[in-house]
C-alpha cells in the first residue's frame, strides 16, 4: 500500500516534468522558427537588392553616348541587359515619359537612332534609376571629335579665328584678297556662311544677306570655310573664283590678308600660325599641283614673312566629280631668338597675310574653289578680332 | 497540505505559461514588424533624378512589383538630435510625432525630437506605371553651415509610419 502511494507520487512528478519540458520545448521551437524564418526572408531580400544593384551598375557601364561621323549623338546599349528608358529631362526642369517619344527599350547593341539628342534631351532616366547626362557627354565628345578633325593639339578655342570672331556686322573686320596670275593681280572677295546668312568681304568689312550657290562646307566636316569669290557688287550673286593653269611655270598666287588681326603681346617669344586650305583641282591627282604657302605679319612698313611647313592630301567628291586638295600647315616666328625679329615685331596690332602659290608639276590643271577652313594663332600673339 | 501545494504549483504553472505565451506573441509581433520593415527597406531604392537651382527630384523604385503607398517628410538637420521640419508643398497630412519612427540605432519615435505634428506627403508606387517622382523646391530653404536637407520616406504599418529610406540633398 505504501509502495503504491510512493509510486503514484513519483508518477505525477514525471508527468508534471514532461508537461513542463514539452511546454519549454514548444516555446523554444516557436522562437527558433520565428527567428529562422526572419533570417531566411532577410537573406532573400538582401540577395534581390544585391542583384538589383549589380544590374544597375552593369546597365550604367553598358550605356554609351557616341558621336558619329554623321554628327549625331546616339545613346547605345553596349551591355548585355535590356535597358528601359522611363523618362527624359530637359535643362529647364520639364520631363516626359519616354514612351511618348520613342521605343523606350534599348536592346543589347541597340541605340536610340540619335532621337534623344535631336530632341535636345539633357538627361535620360532608366527603370533601374540610372541617370545619363546625354547632352553634356555628347557636347564633350563632339568638341573632342571636332578638335581631332581640325588636327591641332594644344590650342584652345580662343586661338582660332572661328565663326563668330571671323564674321560680324561691323566694318572693322577687313579681309583683302588678291589673286595674281602671270603678271596680273586682281582683287577678289571672300564669302562665309554664318547663322544661315552668307556674308561677303572684299576689304571693306562684312556685308550680310548675300546670294550664292556655293557649298559652305566642301569637306563635309561641319566647319564652314572662307571661300574666295569673284568680286561683285553687293546685290549681285557671288560666284566662286576658278581658273586653269596651262603647265609648269604658269603660277597662281592667292593672298588673303586679315587686317589688324594679330595682337602681339609684351615680351614676345614665339608666334605660331596654323592654317588649313582647301582647293578644287578638278580631276588632277594631288601630286600634279605644287603648293607652297607663306605667312606675312605686317604693320605699316614693317613686315616679316616665313615659309610654312605643310602637309597635303586630297579626296574625291564622287557626287560632284571633283578632287579636293587639302593643305594643312604652320609657320613659326621665333621672335626672341633673333634681334631682327624683336625689332620688327614689337607689341601692337598687325595684319596677317596668308599666301598660297599653285603651280602645276605637269600638264594643264584647273584650280578653283579656294578656301580657308581655319587660321589659328598660338604663342606670343592673340587674335584681336572679337566675337 | 498536499492539495494546497499542488494548487499553488498549478496556478503558478498556468500563470507562467500564460506569461510565456503572451511574451512570445509580443516577441513574434515585434520580429514580424522588424522583418516587414527590413523587407521594405531592402526593396525600396531612392535615387536623385534631376536637380537644378530651384528643385530636386527624387525617383523611387520598389524591387517587389507591388502597389505601395509611401509617405515622406523633409527636415533640416545639423546632427542626429537637431532636426527641424520643412513643410512639404502639397498633398500633406499632419500626424503626431509619436506615430512617426525613424532609424537611428533602432526605430525611434520622432516625438523624442519634435513636439509639433509632422506634415507627410504621399507618393504611390504602381508597378504598372513608371517609377514615381518626388520633386521638392529647395530654393529658399535657408541653410546654415553644417546643415543638410534630409528627405525621409516612410511606410504605414499598424497605424504608425516607419522610415524605409532617406535621402540627403
Amino acid at each position: 500500500m505504501k509502495l503504491t502511494k510512493n509510486f503514484r507520487r513519483g508518477q505525477s512528478e514525471i508527468i508534471g516534468t514532461a508537461i513542463a519540458l514539452s511546454l519549454l520545448i514548444a516555446v523554444g521551437l516557436s522562437i527558433f522558427a520565428t527567428f529562422f524564418r526572419s533570417t531566411t526572408q532577410i537573406s532573400a531580400g538582401l540577395s534581390s537588392r544585391y542583384r538589383f544593384e549589380s544590374e544597375k551598375a552593369a546597365e550604367l557601364r553598358g550605356l554609351e553616348v557616341r558621336y558619329g561621323e554623321d554628327r549625331k549623338c546616339r545613346l547605345v546599349n553596349t551591355g548585355s541587359l535590356d535597358v528601359k528608358i522611363v523618362r527624359v529631362w530637359w535643362a529647364n526642369g520639364t520631363y516626359k515619359d519616354s514612351s511618348l517619344l520613342m521605343n523606350p527599350i534599348l536592346k543589347p547593341g541597340g541605340d536610340d537612332g540619335g532621337k534623344l539628342y535631336e530632341l535636345g534631351v539633357n538627361y535620360v532616366v532608366t527603370s533601374r534609376g540610372n541617370v545619363v547626362p546625354i547632352k553634356a557627354v555628347c557636347e564633350a565628345k563632339k568638341a573632342i571629335t571636332e578638335v581631332v578633325v581640325i588636327g591641332i593639339e594644344g590650342l584652345s578655342s580662343e586661338n582660332y579665328l572661328n565663326s563668330s570672331k571671323l564674321v560680324g556686322n561691323d566694318l572693322t573686320k577687313r579681309i583683302v584678297t588678291n589673286v595674281t596670275k602671270g603678271t596680273t593681280t586682281s582683287r577678289m572677295g571672300v564669302l562665309y556662311k554664318y547663322n544661315n546668312i552668307w556674308y561677303y568681304n572684299e576689304g571693306e568689312g562684312w556685308f550680310g544677306n548675300q546670294r550664292t550657290t556655293a557649298d559652305e562646307d566642301i569637306d563635309d566636316n561641319g566647319i564652314y570655310e572662307l571661300i574666295v569669290v569673284n568680286r561683285a557688287s553687293l546685290n549681285e550673286q557671288k560666284t566662286i573664283y576658278n581658273t586653269s593653269l596651262t603647265g609648269q611655270g604658269d603660277v597662281l598666287i592667292v593672298e588673303v590678308t586679315f587686317v589688324q588681326l594679330l595682337k602681339v603681346l609684351d615680351n614676345p617669344d614665339v608666334i605660331t600660325v596654323y592654317f588649313k586650305i582647301l582647293a578644287d583641282i578638278g580631276t588632277a591627282p594631288p601630286q600634279q599641283v605644287i603648293v607652297s604657302t607663306s605667312v606675312t605679319i605686317r604693320s605699316g612698313d614693317r613686315s616679316i614673312t616665313s615659309t610654312a611647313s605643310t602637309s597635303s592630301g586630297g579626296f574625291s567628291r564622287s557626287r560632284e566629280g571633283q578632287r579636293v586638295l587639302i593643305i594643312v600647315g604652320s609657320v613659326s616666328f621665333p621672335i626672341r631668338a633673333y634681334e631682327v625679329l624683336r625689332e620688327i615685331l614689337t607689341p601692337g596690332l598687325y595684319d596677317l597675310t596668308l599666301t598660297i602659290r599653285f603651280e602645276p608639276s605637269g600638264g594643264k590643271v584647273s584650280i578653283g574653289n579656294i578656301r580657308l577652313e581655319y587660321v589659328a594663332v598660338a604663342g606670343s600673339a592673340s587674335i584681336n578680332w572679337q566675337p | 497540505m498536499v492539495v494546497l501545494l499542488v494548487s499553488t504549483v498549478v496556478v503558478m504553472g498556468v500563470g507562467l505559461t500564460t506569461y510565456a505565451v503572451s511574451h512570445l506573441n509580443n516577441m513574434r509581433s515585434l520580429v514580424e514588424l522588424k522583418e516587414t520593415l527590413r523587407s521594405e527597406t531592402v526593396n525600396t531604392v531612392v535615387y536623385e533624378e534631376f536637380r537644378n537651382s530651384t528643385h530636386v527630384c527624387l525617383g523611387i523604385i520598389r524591387l517587389l512589383p507591388e502597389y505601395r503607398l509611401y509617405y515622406y517628410f523633409v527636415t533640416i538637420e545639423s546632427g542626429a538630435k537637431d532636426k527641424s521640419i520643412v513643410d512639404v508643398e502639397y498633398g500633406s497630412t499632419y500626424v503626431s510625432p509619436n506615430r512617426v519612427y525613424v532609424m537611428s540605432a533602432d526605430y525611434t519615435p520622432m516625438s523624442a525630437l519634435l513636439i509639433r505634428n509632422i506634415p507627410l506627403g504621399k507618393i504611390v508606387f504602381n508597378p504598372a506605371e513608371q517609377q514615381p517622382l518626388v520633386c521638392l523646391r529647395v530654393q529658399g530653404i535657408g541653410l546654415s553651415q553644417g546643415q543638410v536637407v534630409v528627405v525621409y520616406f516612410l511606410v504605414e504599418l499598424g497605424g504608425n509610419f516607419y522610415e524605409v529610406a532617406r535621402w540627403y540633398i
